[in-house]
């Protein structure tokens, strides 16, 4: 894992792009996937591990809610309404869009 | 190359015990969201940070020392983030046939999701850093601090931001179905791996592996498709 996040780190180097460097590892990962070789089976556990115990490593961010100024706490109920209203439009939006596409395509 | 290895080894060392408060709250957390068997509203993140937070005003220790203290923990964020191309390579494979839909849906789904809450925080807030901290909030969360450290958004804000869009989408999607008459559950794991990331995928899990398998397609796809148009979007919007 570590190995692929410098890969992508040095991709993103090199060539530029705009893609965050640990996302570029996982599509080289992605990539290299694909094609049946012994890879999985190393990555696998280490993935799975890993993901599993995701939340853990959103805590030191997350804490730091607590310790917002005033200027953007104050605004915290306004996100949440922005949150929560393009939330449901966007459900709303894919679900339509992919019940029209669905009857195109039975037609 | 070396000067990248240095800055990660010194984030990995400037951990200290503090790092231990975390994997307490995270612990006491986990543990109380097995019990209440998986309510959203009690997931480890919301138990366990306040708590950490707490503790911290207690034991007088800024934000910012606890933050450096769990560099390995932020560090680790790299990593958990390219561990994610395990699942999604997993359920690819079964899902060429209906691929074409399927990308239509990811690329228009989530472009709406980051412009819809852009614009609806350009209406409703007024600090523009909240633009920036809002944009990625349709993403799973390790690829969402990226994106949004890349963006100069708030790192801090973005995780609950994250949690709460999950939290709303699996509340609303199941009336949405029914409404729009959306039976067929590989789309509606689709959207809600799309809107509602690692929430909506365990939502979609709990209803079929099927449903769960489209859903990390979901939200995967949604990740890496989101971070390639959400930096000049942002800059179009700001302006």
């Amino acid at each position: 894992m570590v190995l692929f996040q410098w890969l992508g780190e040095l991709v993103v180097k090199w060539t530029g792009v705009i893609v965050p460097g640990s996302l570029m590892g996982m599509l080289i990962l992605l990539i290299c996937l694909a094609y049946p070789s012994g890879l999985a089976a190393i990555v696998g556990p280490v993935s799975n591990r890993l993901i599993q115990n995701l939340s853990l490593l959103f805590i030191p961010a997350c804490v730091g809610v607590f310790s917002l100024g005033p200027a953007i706490s104050l605004q915290i109920p306004q996100l949440m309404v922005v949150i929560a209203l393009s939330t449901l439009l966007v459900i709303i939006f894919m679900t339509v869009l992919i019940t029209t596409i669905g009857a195109a395509k039975n037609d | 190359m070396t000067d990248l290895l240095a800055m990660q080894w010194q984030q990995i060392t400037a951990s200290s015990w503090l790092i231990l408060l975390s994997v307490t709250g995270f612990w006491i957390g986990i543990s109380i969201y097995r019990r209440s068997s998986g309510k959203p509203l009690l997931h480890p993140l919301i138990i366990g940070t306040p708590f950490i937070a707490i503790l911290l005003v207690l034991i007088s220790v800024d934000f910012d020392q606890y933050y450096k203290a769990n560099g390995l923990l932020s560090w680790l964020l790299g990593p958990a983030t390219v561990a994610l191309a395990v699942p999604l390579s997993k359920n690819l494979k079964p899902m060429s046939k209906v691929m074409p839909i399927l990308t239509i849906a990811v690329l228009f789904g989530g472009f709406f999701a980051a412009v819809s809450a852009l614009s609806l925080a350009l209406w409703l807030t007024s600090e523009p850093i909240m633009m920036l901290s809002i944009a990625a909030k349709s993403v799973t969360t390790p690829i969402a601090m990226v994106i949004t450290h890349q963006l100069g958004g708030l790192i801090t804000l973005i995780t609950p931001i994250v949690l709460f869009t999950g939290i709303v989408g699996i509340l609303v999607a199941p009336q949405v179905f029914q409404v729009f008459g959306l039976q067929d559950e590989r789309w509606q794991g689709l959207i809600l791996g799309v809107t509602a990331h690692a929430i909506g995928t365990l939502k979609a899990f709990e209803k079929s592996p099927r449903c769960g398998a489209f859903s990390t397609i979901g939200m995967g796809l949604n990740g890496i498709w989101t971070s390639l148009f959400l930096v000049p979007v942002v800059q179009i919007f700001m302006a």
